[in-house]
């Protein structure tokens, strides 16, 4: 059986990488999907591949009418995937000359792709609209990596920043990452695992956003899984014994989607809170060592180790399915339960239906 | 917890091992009044809580005094507070609070104090020598250079009343009857130190028909944060009938395995749920991150790696 939940909206790409014209293609949970804008810039789906002789639809063009065209036989799809034109013959359009057609919206800078049957709604996007409020020059440039993992594991791995002590050198957290307590707390179906740390030498990455000398302060990470596989990752640091609004930090998005059961793709941005008066060249330097050092940890640190563990869990099979886990492990099994409470949940509903 | 900003004033390295923080306030106002026997709890670098007894003299209102045995092996709360938390630091502590008062009596007092256990052992000391009330002092040390405030304590106006031990106590030597002996029957004994220690202490004083009221005691670890006491409770296998009874400090898994009923567990702590198991009457006492909310309020299952009991049996779906 499949990990992937189908009903649920997917990041298929960053907005701005959808210039008019292109035709991007993705695979999202086991399905080709080209993607498009027409001519007033609506983003569309389509199932990539012609149901004439299989081309991928990719690989067409854009008409200025808005239909896509296939590369191969010229043949024109509108939005909804019927299609439109057939310039063969005496252009007759047989009723199974359609594609499928996939939900998709564009909502906080990214394209969202619907891969279930059921109704799509819209309301059930995970809300990111920090980065909708945040200014221009306070989010980090939008970036995107492949893993060749499941996104379980990303998932875990996110979702337990205990890891970053040890994987990372102290830039993103510390011993005082490992020491604290843990709480976790579930709404819905989104999981989130708290840190309070109190009183501790700051992580690399939030001194440099913070008073720049290693000076004790108070540092807080609340990260929140929303279903399926979006985190946003609230971590910041104040003065010690001061109020979280005194003190600055940036939210963490990190958008995870299903290639497949064994690769991921990983949109990532950091969008700063309550960011310090700093000079504009200090601010503009931090914006972009923030995007270099978490490219770096995300690239060169987690993926090799996920991947490697991807490898690992493959080889054992089963007893890789029976985890030894710690007490750091509350946040995981809990959304992991979550997931499987989805998927009997929309199985029962398409028995229901079907 | 109601919290309070200190600066740490001094640290100033008092025995082998142990280190004394004097904490005074940010801005200069009176530090919250304090009774012998209180501590604080300690927000300690790297995200842990700690609790210290204040070892300076309860009539100050300018500072409080903490001494902090560093424990190699521990979790890393005194580890912090030796290597991490210097002069001119803040630090987030609790308002003190009291958990080993002084009774309101008028007999003798037997302070008994094993190692860093001393420290507020010495707050009673200054409170009983300004109020003044006998008492005798009797501090154990591994050795002289492991027992701190000597200096103090000599210096001190109630040093008479003082004695040192410094004979590797904790082997079980030391002759605590002849210690206990002399007390009249009006004698009030207060003890603090390593568990092994005080159990010692405890153990001698109720085979000479001291009475629990009588006994006075505060158990620190130096680095798990003090737990509020479990209590023993029975499980019953509903399979068979069978009673087994679980211990304060036994999990129901240990209680179970002890009569040969095994249960398959992975993670120990209530995290991975491999150890789930019904409960058909009586209230668990959910210690774990497993379960939701939803999940721990029905009552029905529970995680016996961890979880305890409410009432004073479950019967358990096995």
């Amino acid at each position: 059986m499949s990990s992937f939940i189908k009903n649920a909206w997917y990041v298929a790409l960053w907005a701005e990488s959808l210039g008019p014209g292109q035709i991007v293609q993705r695979e999202i949970a086991g399905h080709d999907i080209a993607i498009y804008r027409t001519p007033d810039g609506t983003p569309a789906a389509l199932d990539d591949r012609c149901p004439h002789r299989s081309a991928p639809l990719h690989m067409g063009r854009v008409c200025p009418n808005g239909n896509l065209q296939c590369g191969y036989h010229g043949l024109q799809f509108d939005a909804t995937g019927a299609c439109a034109v057939n310039p063969h013959g005496k252009g007759i359009i047989p009723v199974a000359l359609r594609v499928r057609s996939y939900p998709v919206v564009e909502r906080h800078s990214l394209i969202w792709v619907w891969t279930g049957e059921q109704t799509a709604d819209p309301a059930l996007i995970p809300d990111l609209s920090v980065i909708d409020r945040a200014a221009p020059k306070d989010v980090t440039f939008r970036d995107v990596l492949e893993m060749d993992a499941n996104y379980q594991l990303v998932i875990d791995n996110l979702l337990d920043l205990s890891h970053v002590a040890f994987l990372h050198g102290g830039v993103l957290g510390n011993d005082s990452t490992v020491a604290a307590d843990i709480s976790v707390t579930q709404e819905g179906d989104s999981v989130t695992v708290s840190r309070w740390m109190p009183n501790v030498k700051p992580p690399g990455l939030f001194d440099m956003l913070f008073q720049r000398d290693g000076s004790l302060v108070d540092h807080w990470s609340a990260i929140t899984w929303m279903a399926p596989s979006c985190l946003l990752n609230n971590a910041g640091v104040t003065a010690v014994g001061a109020p979280q609004r005194e003190g600055t930090g940036i939210f963490g998005l990190h958008l995870l989607t299903p290639v497949n059961e064994r690769k991921t793709v990983y949109h990532f941005a950091a969008v700063r809170q309550n960011p310090l008066p700093f000079p504009e060249d200090v601010h503009a330097k931090i914006m972009e060592d923030l995007k270099v050092l978490r490219r770096k940890a995300f690239v060169t640190e987690d993926e090799p180790m996920i991947e490697a563990q991807q490898r690992v869990i493959d080889k054992v099979g089963a007893e890789a399915a029976r985890p030894v886990l710690l007490a750091v492990d509350g946040g995981p099994v809990r959304y992991r339960r979550v997931l499987d409470d989805i998927r009997v949940r929309q199985a029962a509903s398409e028995h229901r239906h079907g | 917890m109601e919290s309070l900003r200190v600066r740490v004033a001094r640290k100033d390295q008092i025995a082998l091992d142990i280190a004394a923080f004097e904490l005074v306030s940010t801005d200069g106002m009176p530090l919250p009044a304090f009774e012998a026997g209180s501590h604080v709890d300690v927000a300690v670098p790297g995200g842990l809580t700690r609790q210290y007894s204040l070892c300076n003299d309860p009539g100050e209102s300018h500072r409080y005094q903490i001494a902090v045995l560093h424990v190699a092996d521990g979790r890393g709360g005194s580890r912090a507070m030796h290597e991490v938390v210097k002069e001119g630091d803040l630090l987030v502590i609790s308002k003190p609070r009291n958990h080993f008062p002084l009774a309101n009596a008028h007999g003798h007092s037997l302070l008994l104090a094993g190692g860093i256990g001393i420290t507020p052992l010495l707050c009673m000391a200054e409170r009983l020598a300004h109020i003044g009330r006998a008492f005798t002092l009797h501090y154990f040390a591994r050795s002289a250079e492991r027992a701190a405030f000597r200096d103090r304590i000599r210096a001190s106006r109630f040093s008479d009343h003082v004695h040192f031990h410094f004979d590797e106590p904790f082997t079980g030597k030391p002759d605590f009857q002849a210690l206990l002996a002399p007390a009249g029957a009006d004698a009030h004994l207060y003890t603090c130190g390593p568990k092994g220690f005080m159990d010692a202490v405890l153990a001698c004083a109720r085979s000479r028909g001291w009475a629990d009221d009588r006994l006075h005691k505060e158990y620190f670890s130096a680095e798990p944060s003090r737990i509020e006491g479990d209590g023993a409770f029975e499980v019953q296998l509903a399979s068979s009938g069978r009673v087994i009874p679980v211990a304060a400090d036994q999990t129901v898994i240990a209680a179970l395995a002890a009569q040969g009923v095994h249960i398959e567990t992975s993670c120990e702590q209530g995290v991975c749920g491999t150890c789930l198991t019904r409960v058909l009457e009586g209230e668990p006492d959910h210690r774990d991150v497993y379960l939701t909310a939803a999940e721990q309020a029905a009552n029905d299952q529970f995680l016996p790696c961890c979880s305890r009991a409410k009432s004073g049996r479950l019967v358990l779906d096995i």
